[in-house]
């Protein structure tokens, strides 16, 4: 069994179809959808969350580039500028998932592992070290 | 014993004297005691480095012709709002100005740019557009400018706190039900969280909690240039409640000054508090020297000593009824999880530990050098104790 977190983007053109109704019966994984939005300019992202086993995540996977809906893993998106980040630590206490901590030097350091891309830190940081990429 | 500011410049000039962070002053005290301390120790330097509001900048524009006279009109740097009515020529910036774009977005408005943000701009050498509106006269007859400018087109620029270093400050949290946005940062629900906003043991009136050695004329860092002491801040005071000889809240500050083209886009950063506004973020440290043994002693103090109350930022703080809901050290404060009661409730901090300890580390390699001379008062601040 593994897992794995996938940040997904549906084109305008395939943002309308039953993507995810289509590989829960397809499949044979669980899921847990952490966040889904879709923009003004009918783009949607979706933060996914799969375990099973490697075979059928590969499937799953496979499943996404054939449907026309790319994807990257998590945490991939969300980027440190070293150069803009002062180590104040406001991301620590403002993250919900725990992903910012003080190393020995008190500086902060981000864990893109425990990172769900809700972006807070993005909108929040004061001094806009953080950004998405996608 | 007592040592004079004097004898210690003498000396840092042979480049003999004993200089250690705040941070080293802690192990050194609980090592070899208070009195050794005061006796080999000479200074101790610190550093703080958040967001101060009452922070901006004046310089002079180049003269133009036709002349103009700002002052009696307005005049916008990057479409921010400046203040003009000193003379002709010198304009004034404050940090937290915002341009009117800003104020009509969405609620809570994350802002993106402002005073600061021009500050900032023109620290990295960034052109900045100067817009202006005058209403003429015979000596002065433009009745308009339109001119954009970098920081090195400027003769003078001076970046001015009329408050800094507050020497303690309050812990926020928020015992409302609803989320609100405050300038200690977003404050969750039924205190879900806690911020604060010191430097702690490196915090530099800190060091020197009754202000003995230092008073109008003393010489700091302020944002990687040199900078001075020249007033006691806006909000200052002395009366204020103590706990081992700490006060506990705001109590004293200080007004700070330095050439603005000296300083550096490390130490001097726009910040932008989603839902408050744009503030500025000032590296600023003291040398504090070791003139007897009651600041040995305060210099020597950790984290677990000082303590900063908690205030509630929903009803307490806007209505100006602020009460301590409890007392809590920077050591709880630091540890991430402060308890009160049975709740455990995480802290975040606004005050960036590692820069401060970079500032602190600056200003020791600089008087161990022999490059940084301590700046003897020629005046105290209102409140301040008396060495020996």
């Amino acid at each position: 069994m593994i897992k794995k977190r996938l940040v997904l983007k549906f084109s305008p053109q395939v943002v309308n179809r039953p993507i995810i109704s289509a590989l829960s019966r397809k499949c044979d994984i669980s899921f847990n959808i952490l966040q889904a939005t879709i923009t003004q300019n009918k783009v949607g992202r979706m933060i996914l969350e799969m375990e099973g086993s490697k075979k059928n995540i590969d499937a799953a996977c496979a499943f996404f580039k054939k449907s026309g809906v790319s994807f990257q893993r998590l945490g991939e998106d969300i980027k440190m500028d070293e150069k803009k980040c002062v180590s104040c630590g406001v991301c620590i206490g403002y993250c919900p998932t725990g992903a910012f901590s003080f190393d020995a030097e008190k500086k902060v350091v981000f864990d893109p592992k425990k990172c769900i891309a809700c972006e807070f830190c993005v909108t929040h940081c004061p001094y806009n070290a953080m950004t998405l990429k996608y | 014993m007592t040592k004079s500011i004097y004898e210690i410049n003498e000396k840092i000039r042979r480049k003999k004297a004993v200089v250690l962070t705040g941070e080293e002053m802690v192990s050194y005290v609980r090592e070899h005691g208070v009195k050794n301390a005061a006796r080999k120790v000479d200074v101790v330097t610190t550093g703080t480095f958040g967001p101060m509001c009452s922070s901006g900048i004046y310089f002079n524009i180049a003269k133009t012709s036709p002349k103009i006279k700002l002052g009696g009109g307005e005049v916008t740097l990057n479409r921010v709002p400046a203040y003009a009515a000193y003379a002709a020529r010198d304009v004034f910036l404050g940090a937290t100005a915002l341009p009117r774009y800003e104020k009509n977005r969405i609620r809570p408005i994350n802002f993106k740019y402002g005073g600061a943000g021009v500050i900032e701009d023109l620290i990295r050498g960034k052109s900045v557009l100067l817009e202006a509106t005058a209403y003429g006269t015979d000596c002065y007859p433009a009745t308009s400018l339109r001119k954009s400018f970098k920081l090195s087109d400027l003769t003078d620029a001076v970046l001015f706190n009329p408050r800094n270093c507050y020497q303690n400050y309050n812990a926020a949290v928020n015992r409302s039900d609803k989320t609100i946005y405050t300038y200690m940062g977003i404050l969750k629900p039924k205190m879900g969280n806690i911020s604060y906003s010191s430097a702690g043991t490196l915090s530099p009136l800190l060091n020197d909690p009754e202000l003995k050695t230092i008073g109008i004329g003393t010489r700091v860092f302020m944002a990687g240039a040199e900078g001075y002491i020249v007033w006691h801040g806006t909000q200052h005071t002395t009366a204020v409640k103590k706990k081992n000889g700490f006060p506990v809240g705001g109590a004293a500050n200080i007004a700070l000054i330095c050439d603005l083209k000296k300083t550096s886009p490390d130490f001097l950063r726009a910040a932008y508090l989603t839902g408050y506004g744009v503030s500025l973020a000032v590296g600023v440290g003291i040398p504090i020297p070791v003139l007897d043994e009651s600041i040995a002693r305060a210099a020597g103090k950790d984290d677990d000593e000082i303590f900063a109350p908690v205030i509630d930022y929903s009803q307490d703080y806007p209505y100006g009824k602020e009460k301590a809901i409890a007392l809590v050290s920077y050591k709880e404060l630091r540890s991430g999880i402060v308890k009160l009661g049975k709740k455990e409730i995480p802290s975040f901090s606004w005050s960036s530990l590692k820069k401060a300890r970079e500032i602190a580390a600056i200003l020791k390699k600089k008087i161990r050098a022999g490059s940084f001379l301590l700046g003897d008062p020629t005046a105290a601040l209102p409140g301040a104790g008396r060495v020996g």
